[in-house]
């Protein structure tokens, strides 16, 4: 087809829906990097509260409790420690890539600090590992997917301490570029595992939450 | 460049093409709402990554870029497959066309996804066949072989609509 025919293809779209004003769109940019600032802070909270976890291990209290030790309460406790261990291990079977790095902190490049809040936390590294971005993001459930190719689909809960936990479903499509989606649970009427067992079967549950696509963290 | 610069200069880029690169998210997806929802996706986007885009002076790639992986991840979602229904739909197969449109227009909604991308990114927007490839994800082979079919759909459709 002739090239001019494409030059006036602009001319074909009609009448258009009105475009929001470029401020508006400007205020959603700056929302973007507040929600991230907002998740960085809580990370960090996250991280010290299973560090605090760890060292009661460590030390040989049992209970991995931070409560002074004579005001033993070891029944809540404990149940306390069995499910923040049971994080912990989730949280190590993924490591951290911090890859996303080269991104930033250079000359003209934004600050890390800056990049990261709009970084999604959770992704897929070239090699289909599953991968976090920080020492701060803290996986506190899972669910593998066998979608039939060699990379399964990865159902995950990404709890900090201070924020909601997140859904985040990680997949890799044919060409092998990761697909992120996050859900918010706060706005579901189902739990985890009903998320999760829906997202096996290929079908949604009444009361499944909506998702949003996320970019992936490791540039594919 | 201070943040008041930076902004002044991103909100400068966004007034004068975001009409622009809202009709090539209209032109892969064929939806105003969806084509929207691409657009914030990628704008918001560029403001956080703005600082390095602009010194690259890759604004223009790198919004097209995201449109483009934003229709293919929304296509490939597992959960976007057909599910079975017990009863058909009251509605044609295709949705009819929209009167404002151009015939071009309407020829390209109708062509299958690969074809349309390809159409869009290497005959709209002028991109190599090289470039076209990279921007899909796929070979320059394949690149050839979508453009070819869609151009000589385009020819049919385009010569029914006239005759």
């Amino acid at each position: 087809m002739e090239t001019e025919v494409w030059a006036k293809f602009d001319t074909e779209f009609g009448a258009e829906p009105p475009l929001r004003p470029a401020q508006v769109v400007l205020a959603d940019g700056r929302r973007a990097l507040r929600r991230r600032r907002v998740a960085v802070g809580a990370g960090a909270f996250a991280a010290a509260a299973v560090a605090a976890v760890a060292l009661g291990q460590l030390t040989g209290d049992p209970t991995g409790s931070v409560e002074p030790a004579d005001q033993p309460s070891p029944t809540p406790t404990r149940t306390l420690s069995s499910a923040a261990l049971a994080e912990q291990k989730l949280t190590a079977a993924v490591p951290v890539d911090t890859s996303w790095q080269q991104e930033c902190g250079g000359a003209a490049q934004p600050t890390c600090e800056a990049y990261q809040e709009d970084l999604t936390v959770i992704g897929l590294r070239p090699d289909g590992v599953l991968a976090r971005v920080s020492d701060d993001v803290i996986v506190s459930q899972r669910h593998d997917i066998d979608s039939g190719t060699t990379s399964p689909i990865y159902v995950v809960e990404v709890r900090s301490a201070t924020t909601n936990a997140m859904w985040f479903v990680v997949s890799r499509n044919l060409d092998g570029r990761a697909v992120i989606r996050r859900a918010d649970p706060s706005q579901s009427q189902i739990d985890f595992q009903t998320f999760a067992d829906g997202l096996a079967a290929d079908h949604s549950p009444s009361g499944t939450p909506p998702l949003s696509r996320e970019t992936s963290p490791f540039g594919q | 460049m201070g943040r008041d610069q930076r902004e002044a200069a991103y909100v400068e880029f966004v007034a004068a093409r975001q009409a622009h690169f809202r009709r090539i998210a209209y032109a892969l997806c064929g939806d105003w709402a969806q084509a929207d929802d691409l657009l914030q996706v990628a704008l918001v986007k560029l403001y956080v990554a703005w600082p390095r885009v602009k010194r690259d002076g890759r604004e223009e790639a790198y919004v097209r870029r995201i449109l483009v992986r934003a229709n293919i991840d929304e296509a490939r979602r597992p959960w976007h497959r057909e599910h079975l229904v017990e009863t058909l739909p009251d509605r044609a197969e295709s949705p009819p066309p929209d009167s404002d449109h151009g015939q071009l227009l309407e020829a390209v909604l109708r062509l299958p996804l690969m074809q349309r991308r390809t159409v869009v990114l290497r005959h709209w927007l002028g991109l190599s066949v090289e470039e076209t490839a990279t921007e899909l994800g796929v070979a320059t082979g394949t690149v050839k072989t979508h453009s070819a079919r869609a151009l000589e759909r385009l020819q049919v459709a385009l010569t029914k609509e006239g005759s």
